[in-house]
Formats: structure tokens, C-alpha cells, sequence
């Protein structure tokens, strides 16, 4: 019997009664089981062999691995090394923004997929790296060789700039317009599949479609989370994370973006709906371009510092395309002893959190409506993995 | 957690569509992403396209892992 399936889904059960979704049941995923595959292991052995888990996010898991252990052993790397990986990390978020915009966004609403765009700006990131180090050396607790080519980093974040926006902005960057109405206007114009997408979606009923009161993760309490993830029941809180007061919290870019003027007035409209949602992808480009230029000067040829073979816990953050990642390590002797983590779908899926609130009640007159509904709202919160769905009427 | 198997290219289609094989099981996708993709190829799937292509050395490293993991769940 296998206890733990691999690729891991999201069970949601939803209740059909007089015309809606009555209630919504989430049973929370199995955790991979990080500490028997990696206790014993050198922290740099691990910090290199758990990202190959996690080819969606891999970079912003690579970061939480590396603060982690770091935070673990007592070094801090040169600040070159943490330009890097931030770099790289906005690369990643602009890489999944582009893809669910262009892929994910346009399927699930009957659109035509912008193949042409989702390739380019994929293969575009997927060149980062070697302008930075050779071989993934960045990669190692304390920071790895770095030999970045500040000349051909400049040209890449140009063109990555030109992609998104001429590929995913139509020609105008989003982020600058002022109001929903601008906004519209845009999406009117029908130059890109954001712009379709968001067409689509600025409509009465659908932009504010899976809206709920569900809490912003803005400053998140770090010593609470280390409390949380040290203690033995760590298990209930990874897979159900809740604040210290009981609250559950939305991760990602909407939290992120809930600042910016656009969708303070679409929460006005319309509430955090699917159309504020998608926004904050498309407005996140263009904060993460800006993230990226300005990470790119401290970027330095040099090496990281040295280890020390010592034992300790750590806490490692990062803030991975969907959201907020956390990782919790204890090493002995430079080893893994144990080895926990928190992922935002976590947040975002917990059975009270913001998936399952903005569904509570939503107009579903037969089993695939509501089925389709479930993986709207599944796109707009963006798990990491699949959604089963099952409808059952009360 | 994102985790993300690589499947294996079977089988290669008219219009950028394949045959992949993940765990015996066989899907149709479209390779519309990927650059001279190849039957024999690993790639990881996403919403029905492989997003991308992983050396072959990296793909046995990575599915090693999976099964190491997968054995280590069954028996937790």
C-alpha cells in the first residue's frame, strides 16, 4: 500500500443544496516524507538534491533550503549571493506569472493559449543561470562561485522587459495605469491573452467571483512559525497553518500586490475576486522587473564563506511565485537531522482558508457547474498541484 | 509542495502532440513548449503541456528520488 502519492492532489468535496455550493470539504495533503530521505545526509547534499521535488518552484525551495541551513549553522553569505538568489526568485515568479497568464488563465476560461509567449519568456529564464555562475554553483549553504556577466545581464533583463511587454502587456505596462477603468479599457483592446483573460473576467458576477474576508499574509511572525514548525505536533500546523490567533491568511501575489492602487479599486468594485487576482500576476511582472534591476548591480564575482561542521535549527523563507515558503532544518554535526516544511498552498487551501470561503455559497446549478467553479477558484489561488474534485448533494 | 514527476516521452504526434508515460500511465499532451523534443525525453506536465525538458542524468537522479520517497512513505 502506498500511503503517500508522489504528486500529491487536493481532495475537495462539494455539497450541492438548492442551487449552491453548501459547503466545501478539504482534506489537506500528505507531507512527503523530507526527513527519512534526507536525515543523515550533509546539508549541502540535501540543499541539492530536494529542489529535483520540486520542479515548479525550484529555486524559491532552493532559497528556503539554503536560509535554512544557514540560519543552522550561524553564517550569513555575502551579499552577493543573496542579490543572486533573489534574482533568481523573481525570475521563477516572473516565469510561472507568465505561464498561468498565458496557459492556465486563458484554458480554464475556453481562451486560445499563447503558446508563442509562454515559450519565449521560459526559455528566456531558463538562460538566467549561466549569466550568473557556471554549472549551478550558487547552489551550496554560505553562497557558491559566482562569476556574473554584468553586460549580458543587462541585455537579458532588457529583453525580458521587451517580452513582457510586448508579449503580455500589450505594448503598455499595466502597472502604471491609474484606474479600473484604464484597466478596461486595456483589456478591451484584446493585444495579448492577459488582456483577453482580464476582458473576460472585469465582468459583474465573475470579477468578484470567489472573494472572501479571508485575512492578507502581510508580516508574518517568524518566531512563531519556528515555534510552530520545531514543535512535535508540527505535522497539524504544516498541513493546516493558521496565525497564532486562529486566523487563515492568504499567500501570494494578490497579498503581495494588495497595495497597489488598481486593486485597492477592484476590491471596492468587486472584492478579492478572480479579476483581482489575475491582476496581481500581471501587475507582479512588472514589480518584479523592477526588483530584478535593482538586485542585478550587487550581483559580484566571488565565493560564499566557509562552513563550520556544527549543529543548530534554522528557519528559511522565501517568497516563491505562490506565495510564502517556509523551511525548518535541524543539523548535527553539519548533518540533517530533521527536516520540515511549509508551503502556501497550505494557506490558501487549509479547509477554513480562502479557497474554501470564497466557494461557500457560490450559484452552482448542477455538479459540473460546480465542479468548474471549484477550478476557477483552484486557478485564482494557484495550487501547486492538482485539484479532485468530488459533488455530492446534501 | 510542488512536486513534479518527470514523464516520459512515448510517443510523438502530429501538431506538437505526444504520448507520455508517467507511473504506466500513458497521456496525450502537446510539446507546443519544448524545444526538439524526442521520443525517449523526460519532461515535466503541466495543465496538459510539458513545460520543460530535463537531461537524461537529471531525470534518473530525479526519479530515484521519487521512488527513494515513495518507498519511504509506504513504509512511514
Amino acid at each position: 500500500m502506498i500511503s503517500f502519492a508522489p504528486e500529491g492532489v487536493i481532495q475537495v468535496q462539494l455539497v450541492l443544496e438548492r442551487g449552491r455550493i453548501a459547503a466545501v470539504r478539504l482534506r489537506p495533503r500528505p507531507l512527503p516524507p523530507l526527513k527519512a530521505l534526507l536525515k543523515g545526509r550533509q546539508a549541502d547534499q540535501a540543499a541539492r538534491m530536494l529542489p529535483r521535488l520540486f520542479s515548479l518552484c525550484r529555486i524559491a525551495q532552493t532559497c528556503a533550503a539554503l536560509n535554512a541551513i544557514e540560519q543552522a549553522l550561524g553564517v550569513a553569505p555575502p551579499p552577493a549571493q543573496s542579490a543572486a538568489r533573489l534574482v533568481l526568485t523573481l525570475a521563477e515568479t516572473i516565469q510561472e506569472h507568465a505561464t498561468r497568464l498565458t496557459l492556465d488563465g486563458p484554458l480554464a476560461f475556453g481562451q486560445a493559449p499563447d503558446v508563442e509567449t509562454a515559450k519565449a519568456v521560459r526559455r528566456h529564464i531558463a538562460a538566467l543561470v549561466p549569466l550568473i555562475c557556471k554549472n549551478d554553483d550558487w547552489v551550496r549553504p554560505g553562497g557558491g562561485r559566482l562569476s556574473p556577466r554584468p553586460n549580458d545581464l543587462a541585455d537579458w533583463l532588457e529583453e525580458l522587459r521587451r517580452l513582457i511587454l510586448s508579449g503580455l502587456m500589450a505594448g503598455r505596462d499595466v502597472s502604471a495605469l491609474l484606474e479600473v477603468k484604464d484597466l478596461r479599457d486595456w483589456a478591451q483592446g484584446q493585444g495579448s491573452a492577459p488582456a483577453r483573460l482580464l476582458q473576460a473576467l472585469l465582468k459583474p458576477g465573475l470579477a468578484g467571483f470567489g472573494a472572501s474576508a479571508t485575512g492578507l499574509m502581510g508580516h508574518l511572525d517568524s518566531g512563531q512559525v519556528m515555534a510552530r514548525l520545531a514543535a512535535s505536533d508540527w505535522e497539524s500546523y504544516a498541513q493546516a497553518p493558521q496565525t497564532a490567533a486562529g486566523l487563515c491568511l492568504e499567500t501570494g501575489p494578490l497579498a503581495r500586490q494588495n497595495d497597489h492602487r488598481l486593486i485597492r479599486t477592484l476590491e471596492a468594485e468587486s472584492g478579492h475576486g478572480l479579476a483581482a487576482r489575475i491582476l496581481a500576476r500581471l501587475l507582479e511582472l512588472a514589480q518584479t522587473l523592477t526588483g530584478i534591476a535593482l538586485a542585478l548591480p550587487l550581483l559580484m564575482e566571488g565565493e560564499g564563506v566557509d562552513l563550520p561542521v556544527a549543529g543548530g535549527v534554522g528557519l528559511g523563507a522565501a517568497e516563491a511565485a505562490r506565495g510564502r515558503l517556509f523551511h525548518w532544518v535541524r543539523l548535527d554535526a553539519g548533518r540533517i537531522e530533521e527536516y520540515r516544511l511549509l508551503a502556501p498552498t497550505e494557506w490558501n487551501f487549509h479547509p477554513e482558508g480562502a479557497f474554501v470561503q470564497g466557494l461557500k455559497g457560490a450559484e452552482a446549478a448542477d455538479a459540473e457547474t460546480a465542479s468548474a467553479l471549484a477550478r476557477r477558484q483552484g486557478l485564482a489561488l494557484d495550487p501547486c498541484v492538482g485539484l479532485e474534485i468530488e459533488v455530492s448533494h446534501a | 509542495m510542488c512536486l513534479a514527476m518527470p514523464a516520459r516521452v512515448v510517443e510523438l504526434r502530429d501538431d506538437d502532440q505526444a504520448v507520455v508515460e508517467l507511473d504506466g500511465v500513458r497521456k496525450e499532451i502537446s510539446l507546443a513548449l519544448i524545444d526538439a523534443p524526442g521520443v525517449g525525453d523526460y519532461v515535466i506536465v503541466h495543465v496538459g503541456y510539458a513545460l520543460s525538458k530535463l537531461d537524461p542524468d537529471e531525470a534518473a537522479k530525479t526519479l530515484a528520488l521519487f521512488a527513494e520517497m515513495q518507498a519511504l512513505g509506504a513504509s512511514a
